[in-house]
């Protein structure tokens, strides 16, 4: 029989009725949230028609289905490429694991997918946590207040002899990632649902491909997946890096024109949005 | 300490997401919205950005789940200060949170736990509610939550404490006549006793709302789920106490399935009519 002599004590015993403990981490089964019987609330609580366990089950699922509900809106094409049974145990046993540690669920996705890349279930399809992801920057993205203004005043401002020390920021509203399959075909055919229709003619989509893609915000301020190639990816990098025109001309194959005319189409979508000048980096 | 008080009036609805458009290139006619303060956080997000848009033409009231005042755990100043930091940005004219408890060991919960209401837990909120108040500058509402359960070494009712809290504190009290109705139908006591034993001078806003009845082997429990249209028991507590309430700012909470902002808008009409606030 419990005895409660404090706050602290009742709160402490509540949280842990509250806990869900998760029995097993494979996927194969599913999680139970179980109570030890010795631990009955019945001495505590008010009689009521309902058990303590039917009670206290109303303050564990609004708060542990909120926070489901958050990571299934979340990640929709993560849980679509893995399953909904699956995604739904996953999300149990991260809940568990994982407490949220804020008063407040903004960066509560983010821990999802570190957890999900730890996961060894899904060792052998990293693509899964690289989805996750890519849905995270693509929600995060979509929140920032971001009203590009690029000074292009300040920038011809600059003696030519230092162009090569410019460094070009990247908006943090432009996120980078590369792959070793299609994500971005992956996303479009898991986020839409399939037209079955047309017997015979769907072709299996070949998604093992190494893919480099651009998250950004458009002119709407939605986010948006752009393709790019492995050069411009480079490119990006080395811009998020800190690397000045003068490092980023070090980078195999690298023609300043070509660059020069990509960073004048970056700045036009927003992924620039500024330059400093840094001490002299040519070589 | 007192606080400047910056007064409401008349029904409002909180601002939700599928509607903030309408209020960013529009006018609806409405006397004033409710903001949950968490989702408003982060400095650089759109969302602060339109409700300092909107702020610039509707009263506004910052409503939190976060500040969890009834824990054992020491507040959390970094909440606090991020929370002072919007509301120095947007200056709304409430703040408030609950009579709850959602977080121990620096775990949260994302739910309003329920407090015993003992005389421990009373000098624990007032020690709490003063703090908070000291670091924002601010005078804060403090909201009864709904219940499903009452612990059986409490010492005084929800409206004794809620009193006290008011009167030791310098709070006022934000009198949800859902919650009202939702935990005296649960543990089977009146809502209109409980009405009754309020100190309505303290009384700085209402809220309604819509709850769900989930059915359970043993009976029906009311689950505070703020996705319907207020009930008609709980319109006919706003009829009973109209002299007390239509002086005080009411309302509209829907929190999920949510409808279209004309719903919510006729929604408050309604209580301003229950109120005898609009003239036919």
């Amino acid at each position: 029989m419990p005895k409660v002599n404090s706050l602290a004590q009742l709160q402490a015993y509540f949280t842990k009725q509250l806990a869900l403990k998760v029995t097993d981490s494979s996927h194969n089964q599913k999680p139970t949230a179980t109570l030890n019987p010795l631990e009955s609330l019945t001495t505590l609580l008010v009689e009521s028609h309902f058990t303590p366990e039917q009670l206290i089950n109303i303050y564990r699922h609004n708060f542990v289905i909120s926070l489901r509900e958050l990571l299934e809106n979340l990640f929709p094409v993560t849980q679509a490429l893995v399953g909904s049974e699956y995604f739904t145990h996953t999300s149990r046993q991260f809940i568990n694991d994982c407490p949220l540690k804020e008063p407040h669920l903004n960066h509560y996705g983010g821990y999802f997918v570190s957890f999900i890349e730890g996961l060894t279930a899904l060792e052998h399809m990293p693509f899964v946590a690289q989805m996750a992801q890519l849905e995270w920057h693509l929600d995060r993205i979509s929140h920032i207040y971001h009203q590009p203004n690029f000074d292009f005043d300040g920038l011809t401002q600059i003696n030519e002899d230092q162009h090569l020390n410019i460094h070009f920021h990247l908006a943090e509203t432009c996120y980078l990632q590369t792959s070793s399959m299609d994500l971005i075909a992956l996303h479009k055919d898991f986020s839409e649902p399939k037209n079955t229709s047309l017997k015979g003619e769907t072709k299996e989509p070949n998604y093992q491909q190494q893919s480099y893609l651009l998250v950004l915000q458009n002119h709407q301020g939605e986010s948006a997946l752009m393709p790019t190639s492995q050069q411009h990816f480079a490119w990006l990098t080395g811009l998020k890096n800190g690397l000045t025109l003068a490092q980023l001309c070090n980078i195999e194959n690298t023609d300043i024109t070509s660059l020069m005319s990509q960073i004048t189409d970056w700045i036009a979508l927003g992924c620039i949005d500024g330059f400093s000048l840094r001490a002299d980096t040519q070589a | 300490m007192a606080y400047e008080q910056h007064l409401l009036a008349g029904t409002g609805i909180g601002l939700r997401q599928p509607h903030v458009e309408h209020f960013m290139h529009g006018a609806p006619s409405i006397n004033w919205l409710e903001v949950h303060s968490e989702n408003y956080l982060q400095e650089n997000s759109k969302r602060r950005y339109q409700l300092r848009h909107i702020r610039n033409n509707y009263a506004v009231s910052c409503h939190g789940i976060g500040l969890s005042l009834g824990s054992s755990d020491p507040l959390n100043l970094d909440h606090i200060k991020s929370l002072k930091s919007l509301f120095d940005d947007i200056e709304p004219n409430f703040i408030s949170d609950h009579l709850s408890w959602s977080s121990l060991d620096g775990r949260f919960y994302n739910d309003l736990l329920p407090l015993p209401y003992t005389n421990e837990a009373l000098l624990h909120m007032v020690n709490q509610v003063n703090q908070t108040q000291d670091i924002l500058g601010r005078e804060i509402l403090i909201e009864n939550p709904s219940s499903y359960l009452a612990f059986k070494h409490a010492e005084m009712s929800e409206p004794e404490l809620l009193n006290q809290l008011s009167l030791r504190s310098g709070c006022k009290l934000l009198l949800d006549l859902n919650n009202i109705f939702v935990s005296c139908s649960n543990m089977n006591t009146d809502p209109y006793q409980y009405l009754a034993n309020i100190h309505w001078h303290q009384v700085a806003e209402i809220h309604l709302a819509g709850h769900t009845i989930k059915k359970l082997p043993q009976g029906e429990i009311r689950i505070d789920t703020h996705n319907n249209p207020v009930c008609d028991e709980v319109w006919d507590m706003v009829d009973a106490y109209r002299d007390k309430l239509q002086h005080i700012p009411c309302l509209i909470e829907w929190d999920s399935d949510i409808p279209t902002l004309d719903v919510l808008m006729n929604e408050a009409k309604k209580a301003d009519q229950h109120l005898g606030l609009t003239y036919a």
